[in-house]
């Protein structure tokens, strides 16, 4: 693993994200749960912290993990892009590659892929032989997007259980989008625009890469094209999209037809005006909370979808029992329930973390 | 999956079929019970917990199951109904639970294989509205669809009961979760607030008459055909988009009847 000691031209003397290997370590655990998020007192590094701090390592850029205000940030070279659109150009921001490691007052610090949107990241902190891994959030099914989830062995495993309950266990991603196209298709066949809900960084991109180009054209609301813009200049191809930002009118100005179109939109685009001129049109959400029927009816949808960006009940096992830890840490979702199943039926030191992280809304 | 037809020898009950599921799942019980205190139910969340489908089965040979019922013993019986459960989508695991358990195999409802929803953007008229809270102008409001000359006979009971044009039939958002007012919003809410209460007419139990004038347009979501709404549809949540001058257009109820999808076959009323 190779040393990085800048990046993004700024100086070494000025960025805190590079000092020397070597550290005193004064006895106490590695990581820490503070109110701030989880703390890394040998580095003095916060991961996903909850307010400002002075160094901040994101495990990816959904907002309930990368928020603003932060004096450094540390991120996957693939989220810098979406961090500036997000948290503004003039944030301090340095990038890390998948496998590639910084060394932080003796504490080695390396990213490795978690498989939830592009640029999510595990953290793997060892120091003096003891190996902590936090997986932000994460999911080990690979969906042809992002980098696959890649188990990392440790001593101490911090997991989300977003999606912990054994109710939830998802279907294959092909099953899925195939519903999605023979939807779409069977609503352009009466002339009926298809309304696709699915949040801006992730989902979204995971939709548009695998929808039936065929049926008719692809728009994107306006959150989703300017991810889209930044995750294509990375390097990601998401298939063709037509631009929404401009308004739907404007689209029909512009002589594309709407029809036969499907719209991808973040839920919150359907109470802003953006999507009255398209009058009468079927509306759907693709979320893993779809899989439970109370859920279907939340918000009025027309259809739902289970498509999820987490593991589910399966995969979070999977990722536990791979990890090889001795002592589990779970937090963001059922973590009472999934740490209790960890004890009892797996024999695993396992607890709970609670952290201000509810916002489970980019499921 | 169709079960029309199928004959249950024997009633299973729910803690029985729960028993074989646990045993099957090899999930402790207690984990099963947060997982129905979650999913709202023990028939879905016996059917969640099974997984995604791992094939499909043939409804004749569910019947020839069915029908050799009585010659099983309680294993043979509890490993044939855990291997049709595995080969069923989640809507037909719990219809083929509910026939097992003595019920009829209707499909639940808002399962999405039975029930097409659309939304719909419509000109409708502000009919009556109900005052909400003390000393607050709050209201609940009731917008109508004009019943043209293609309204079926069942309208024109309707029609001369209010000696009206319109029927009333969607229910303004109460809310984005269903609380607070129907103004909520809108940047015209206090002008409309200050309206109503201009222009309340006869009071009908807790609701109250306005001015038959003011058209707005609407978005309405979730849809469907439904035969207990004299409308012949329901919404699941419908919210103001313009408020429209005085004199516009109302969109006919024949309009959005016509856009509804033809419902199948379900065995569901509502």
């Amino acid at each position: 693993m190779s040393l990085r000691l800048f990046s993004h031209g700024f100086d070494r003397n000025f960025f805190p994200f590079c000092t020397s290997k070597s550290g005193k370590f004064g006895g106490m655990a590695l990581v820490t749960f503070t109110e701030l998020g989880f703390y890394c007192a040998q580095a003095d590094l916060y991961i996903d912290p909850l307010r400002r701090v002075p160094k901040a390592l994101v495990t990816h850029a959904h907002s309930d993990h990368a928020r603003p205000g932060m004096e450094h940030y540390l991120c996957h070279t693939q989220s810098v892009g979406i961090l500036k659109l997000r948290l503004g150009q003039r944030i301090s921001v340095q990038s890390l590659a998948y496998g590639e490691s910084i060394w932080m007052n003796g504490v080695e610090v390396t990213l490795f892929p978690a498989g939830h949107v592009p640029g999510s990241a595990q953290v793997r902190l060892s120091y003096r032989g003891e190996v902590w891994v936090i997986s932000g959030d994460y999911k080990t099914v690979g969906d042809g997007l992002t980098p696959a989830f890649e188990s990392v062995r440790c001593h101490h495993f911090v997991t989300e259980s977003t999606f912990g309950l054994p109710i939830f266990q998802w279907r294959e991603q092909q099953t899925v989008f195939d519903d999605i196209n023979a939807w779409w298709r069977g609503n352009a066949s009466f002339g009926r625009p298809s309304v696709l809900l699915g949040y801006s960084l992730g989902k979204a991109q995971r939709i548009l890469k695998y929808l039936d180009r065929s049926v008719g054209p692809v728009i994107c609301h306006g959150a989703i094209a300017a991810s889209n813009t930044v995750l294509e200049n990375g390097g990601f191809d998401f298939g063709s999209w037509v631009d929404g930002s401009g308004g739907l009118t404007d689209l029909r100005d512009r002589g594309v037809g709407t029809e036969n179109s499907l719209v991808v939109c973040p839920p919150n685009a359907l109470r802003s005006a953006w999507i009255s001129p398209l009058g009468n049109y079927s509306l759907a959400n693709c979320s893993g909370w779809m899989a439970v029927s109370k859920s279907g009816d939340w918000g009025g949808v027309d259809r739902g979808f289970v498509l999820s960006d987490h593991a589910d009940w399966p995969q979070l096992l999977e990722a536990v029992k791979a990890s090889g830890a001795e002592h589990v840490h779970v937090t963001h979702g059922f973590s009472a329930v999934l740490a209790q199943y960890l004890r009892e039926s797996l024999g695993l030191d396992a607890d709970v973390v609670e952290q201000d992280m509810i916002e489970r809304r980019d499921a | 999956m169709n079960f029309d037809g199928l004959v249950v020898a024997e009633k299973v009950s729910l803690p029985r079929l729960k028993s074989w599921i646990l045993a099957a799942t090899g999930l402790p019980l207690w984990l099963l019970t947060e997982s129905q205190r979650f999913a709202g139910s023990l028939n879905e969340a016996l059917a969640l917990v099974l997984g995604p489908p791992e094939g499909k089965i043939a409804e004749k040979e569910l019947a020839e199951g069915l029908e050799r019922w009585r010659e099983w013993d309680e294993l043979q019986k509890q490993a044939w109904t855990i291997q049709v459960l595995l080969l069923m989508e989640v809507p037909d695991r719990r219809s083929f639970m509910a026939l097992l358990n003595g019920r009829t195999a209707t499909k639940p409802v808002g399962s999405s294989d039975t029930v097409e929803r659309i939304s719909l953007q419509v000109d409708a008229i502000l009919l009556y509205v109900r005052p909400l809270g003390r000393g607050i102008a709050q209201y609940e409001l009731t917008f109508g669809l004009r019943v043209d000359d293609s309204a079926d006979g069942g309208l024109e009971e309707e029609k001369s009961l209010s000696d009206s044009q319109y029927i009333g039939c969607l229910k303004a958002m109460v809310g984005e979760d269903g609380a607070g007012s129907g103004l909520q919003g809108v940047p015209w809410e206090g002008e409309l607030t200050q309206w109503i209460s201009g222009n309340l007419g006869e009071r009908i139990g807790p609701i109250r008459g306005v001015r038959v004038s003011e058209v707005f347009s609407l978005h309405c979501k979730g849809v469907e055909f439904s035969k207990r709404h004299k409308a012949g549809f329901k919404a699941a949540s419908v919210r103001m988009l313009v408020w429209h001058s005085e004199g516009a257009s109302v969109t006919p109820l024949s309009a959005v009847r016509d856009l509804l999808p033809k419902p199948q076959d379900s065995g569901q009323s509502g």
